[in-house]
Order: C-alpha cells, then sequence, then structure tokens
C-alpha cells in the first residue's frame, strides 16, 4: 500500500541496503517513520510530503532480520531530497569521498558507523553537487581502471572497475564492459558473459549491444601500444594529480583509435 | 489435499452459476493455458526469523523452513518454502527469486489459491455472515490445499475464469481485486491480492543454479557484487528505483527471461 508522510514530520529509521555488502558503494531510498506509520521514501513532494510503499512493523522487522535492509544507530530528521550512500572499507578512496560530501555541501549528519566498518551517510541528493560527486567518482574509478590494466594489474583493475559500477547512477555500459573485461583477464570468464547477459535482460538488445561495443573497443585499445606506458608516474596517478595531462592523453588516444578503426574497420571486428 | 479435479470442478461450479463468467472463462481458455506453462514461482526471502540474504546467496540455497501457520503444519506441511506462482505478490525485499515452475515435478509441493499467512488476519470471507474462528480457517485451507504438481493445470484453469484477460492475473497492482469474484469466497481486509493469487509451498530447499532459477531480479544495480559468479547471467536489475515486481511481471508477460 502506498504510504505518505509530511517530510517535517518523519524520522529516517533504516535504509532499504542490506546491511553488509561485498559491494564498495551502496545507495538506498530511506525508510521513515511517523508514530506507527513507516513508508519507503521513494518520493519526495513539493508540497513537503515524502511518499513511497508503506510497510507494517513487522514487515520491517523481517526486512533486518533478513539483511535486506539496515536500521540507522541514531534516528534523524527527514530532509526532502535525502537517501543513504553506503561507503564501504572496500571503497578505496572512503575517506577522500566522505570529504568530498563535507565539503560539497550534500552531507546531511556527520556519518554513522554500520556494520563490518561501513559508513553510513545521509547525503541530499536534491543537490545537484550529489550527482556530480558520483559522476566524478565514477569517472575516477575508470580512469584508474584503464591504467591498472595497462599496466596489466587486473585484481586492480578489477577492483576499479567494481567501483565504477557500483558508484555509477544506474548501468553504466563502460563500467559494465570495464567490469567484463577484468573478469575476463582474471579468469572469471562466467561472469564475465553473466554480465553481458545481464545487460540484455536488465536493459534490452541495444542497450547489451553498447556493452558488447564498448568491451570490444576496450580490448583493441588494451591490445595498443600506448603512450601511457611510456609514462607510468602520470598513469598510476592518474586523474588526481595530472588532470590536464591526463585528459590530453586520453584525447590523444581515443582519436588514434578512431583513426586506426576508420583505417582498418577488420581490426574492430576482430 | 484435495485432487485437481475436485478443485477445478468448484472453480466450474462457479462458472454454471454465470453464463458471463463462463463465457469468458471459454474465451481465456487457451490463452490462460499457454501462460500458465510459463508462470515462474516467485521468492522473496523476507520473513522474520528467516536467513539473512548474504547466507542465502553464500550457501546457494533457498532454504525450506517450518510451515508459517499451525494450519498448515495440521494439513501435513512440515516444511514449507514459499513462492507466489507468476507475480510478485509479496511486495517486500532488495531480491526477488524466480524460479522455473518444473521443481513442482521434482520437489514436494503444495499449493492455494491464496495467501495462507492471511488466513489468519488479512484475509476473510466475502460473505460476512460466514462463521470465521479457527476451527472454519482449518476447513476452508484444507477444502483449498492442492498438489503441487497440479499448480500449473489449476492455474490455468483459475485465470481463464477470473480476469477478463489472463495476463491480468500477473499485471494486476498489489491492492487490487479479480475481474470476478473469487470462487474460493476469501476477500482481503484491505484488498491486497494476496487473498487471490496462487502461493505453492514447496517442501524442500531449492538449490539457486541455474537449471532451477530463471531470473533474480535486484532493486539495485550495487548488489551485483553479492550474486555468485555463476548466477550473474541470472541477473535481471529492475527498471527503475524501489520497482521489482514491475519487473517481474514485464519479465513474465514479455517471455524475456532468458
Amino acid at each position: 500500500m502506498s504510504g505518505c508522510l509530511a517530510i517535517a514530520d518523519s524520522t529516517i529509521i533504516g535504509a532499504m541496503t542490506p546491511p553488509t555488502s561485498n559491494s564498495p558503494f551502496n545507495r538506498a531510498n530511506l525508510v521513515v517513520r511517523h508514530d506507527d506509520v513507516i513508508v519507503t521514501a521513494l518520493a519526495y513532494t513539493r508540497d513537503g510530503n515524502v511518499e513511497g510503499p508503506s510497510l507494517d512493523a513487522e514487515a520491517w522487522q523481517a526486512l533486518l532480520t533478513t539483511g535486506q535492509a539496515l536500521a540507522v544507530p541514531e534516528p534523524a530528521a527527514l530532509v526532502s531530497g535525502a537517501a543513504l550512500w553506503v561507503l564501504r572499507p572496500s571503497l578505496p578512496r572512503r575517506a577522500r569521498a566522505l570529504q568530498d560530501l563535507r565539503t560539497s555541501g550534500v552531507l546531511l549528519h556527520e556519518h554513522m558507523l554500520g556494520e563490518v566498518d561501513s559508513w553510513l551517510v545521509l547525503v541530499d541528493e536534491s543537490q545537484p553537487a550529489a550527482s556530480y560527486l558520483r559522476d566524478r567518482w565514477r569517472a575516477e574509478a575508470i580512469d584508474a581502471a584503464q591504467a591498472m590494466a595497462r599496466s596489466a594489474q587486473w585484481p586492480r583493475a578489477q577492483a576499479e572497475a567494481e567501483i565504477a559500477h557500483a558508484v555509477a547512477r544506474g548501468l553504466d555500459p563502460e563500467a559494465l564492459a570495464f567490469l567484463m573485461l577484468t573478469y575476463e583477464h582474471c579468469g572469471r570468464q562466467t561472469r564475465s558473459t553473466g554480465i553481458l547477459t545481464m545487460a540484455r535482460s536488465s536493459r534490452g538488445e541495444d542497450f547489451a549491444r553498447q556493452v558488447d561495443e564498448r568491451l570490444e573497443l576496450l580490448r583493441f585499445q588494451m591490445a595498443q601500444p600506448v603512450i601511457i606506458r611510456s609514462s607510468p608516474s602520470t598513469a598510476h596517478a592518474g586523474p588526481a594529480r595530472t588532470p590536464s595531462l591526463w585528459a590530453q592523453m586520453q584525447v590523444v588516444a581515443r582519436r588514434g583509435i578512431k583513426q586506426t578503426l576508420q583505417q582498418h574497420p577488420n581490426k574492430a571486428a576482430s | 489435499m484435495q485432487t485437481l479435479h475436485t478443485m477445478l470442478t468448484r472453480i466450474h461450479q462457479c462458472l454454471d452459476l454465470d453464463t458471463e463468467r463462463a463465457k469468458a472463462a471459454e474465451h481465456n481458455r487457451a490463452d490462460a493455458r499457454s501462460l500458465a506453462k510459463r508462470l515462474p514461482l516467485v521468492h522473496r526471502t523476507v520473513r522474520v526469523g528467516g536467513p539473512r540474504l548474504s547466507e542465502v546467496l553464500a550457501t546457494g540455497r533457498l532454504i525450506a523452513g517450518n510451515p508459517c501457520t499451525h494450519r498448515e503444519a495440521h494439513c501435513g506441511i512440515q516444511r514449507a518454502l514459499y513462492f507466489f506462482l507468476g507475480c510478485g505478490a509479496f511486495p517486500e525485499g532488495a531480491v526477488a527469486f524466480l524460479a522455473d515452475s518444473a521443481v513442482l515435478d521434482r520437489t514436494p509441493a503444495t499449493f492455494t489459491p491464496f495467501d495462507t499467512g492471511a488466513l489468519e488476519r488479512h484475509a476473510c470471507p466475502h460473505d460476512g455472515a460466514v462463521p470465521w474462528g479457527d476451527a472454519e480457517k482449518d476447513a476452508f485451507l484444507a477444502r483449498h490445499l492442492g498438489f503441487g504438481q497440479h499448480a500449473l493445470d489449476f492455474s490455468a484453469e483459475y485465470l481463464a475464469s477470473h480476469f477478463h484477460s489472463p495476463v491480468d492475473y500477473v499485471r494486476r497492482q498489489q491492492h487490487s481485486e479479480p475481474d470476478f469474484p473469487t470462487y474460493h469466497g476469501l476477500k482481503s481486509t484491505s484488498g491486497d491480492r494476496r487473498a487471490w493469487s496462487i502461493e505453492v509451498q514447496l517442501g524442500g530447499d531449492l538449490a539457486l543454479d541455474a537449471p532451477h532459477m530463471r531470473a533474480i531480479v535486484l532493486g539495485q544495480p550495487d548488489l551485483l557484487a553479492d550474486i555468485p559468479d555463476d548466477l550473474v547471467g541470472r541477473v535481471v536489475i529492475a527498471d527503475a528505483e524501489g520497482s521489482i515486481t514491475p519487473t517481474i511481471h514485464r519479465l513474465i508477460t514479455s517471455e524475456a527471461i532468458v
């Protein structure tokens, strides 16, 4: 049944994500309460309400005990646009991510400690900075995955690809292609091919084709003797230290690949 | 436990009293049979005292537990793993498991054309004058409990005789009614579809392996990290935030399950 509560009256009691997860990052809708009414916060309305499916106390308890939702350690007042982001210990740049959230002004509450040292962060997603941060983290993870892959550090490249997928807003063809590539190189062929099947079942044939095309391009890129290898310090440092140089190298590399593909289309197909 | 013949006879008795409904059922029968063949068993692992999702994924099994109500135990159900046939009638949870109905041929099971748990609090007879105490609920359950391997055959006739279009059985919202009153006479006190959705009680565990699983629907892409390698190919990420149930229904109605 659909429920509706006034934001001003509502208290955050939890969120719809597992308390433990292999994912370095989880994003979850909040679960809020006012008196005996519990609602999953799917939408915030302009007139100051929060809407979503309602839960009875027994169902909420069942979600908690079966590890499909988590309770926040300290109930907090609800703010329009709020959602929970979980930064797991496996997120390598976690402290910096938290600092990013603080400085961008989207943090609604000091982070709370969840299970297995996860950091529970209440974020105001109605502010563009929240989306911008996720996009930036995704781009950084993709760049790092690319750098690791180029230097054949496949387990590290896989970890970065998993971060890119986790922080991406929705299914992202590039992140999925990187996942496939890195799983392939880490000997997890079943998972790699499974990702493409998942993409097709989830978003259709066109989306799966996009993932496949990106994967082909990545394979082609990885097979090229690239400029980046001649400057390992830059490659490892990634965009955080020298973003302009990194960006320029990427442009040069992409242009070169495009031209090569145009000149030798059979290479892309092989 | 009732035979398929007995259960179908009760539906047909209902049709005999309503010619318009009987005509609709006749018209729908072929479509309903076709649809019933591809209905999966839908499980949402949310039950107080049940295993945690992480344990389910780590062990690779959905574990049958004690039945939810003493009434089921009285009917001879010793262990039960609960599913709804062909719909996501249980609305909560981060994940949904869609099992192939072929498991009903291999594992002992029972079914009812309603949620057995709803008998306790959330459902009552259409006819408010009918007594509805413990004894009546016990008798009601026993009268509508079928053998699991007959669930698909039963569902074809059930869908044909309760909906103008059989696929509406799958698509109906959480709070909705069938087009014709339920032949068993049960209704939800809150209008919840669990009063008329077909529940299957599987009598044993179910391995989360490719032959059994048709799809695993995840509410969020980030949960993919928790899925074992051999099951990733069965995963479907929900179409939008918090939309697992519509995604389940899309998969069933479009036959998009790989």
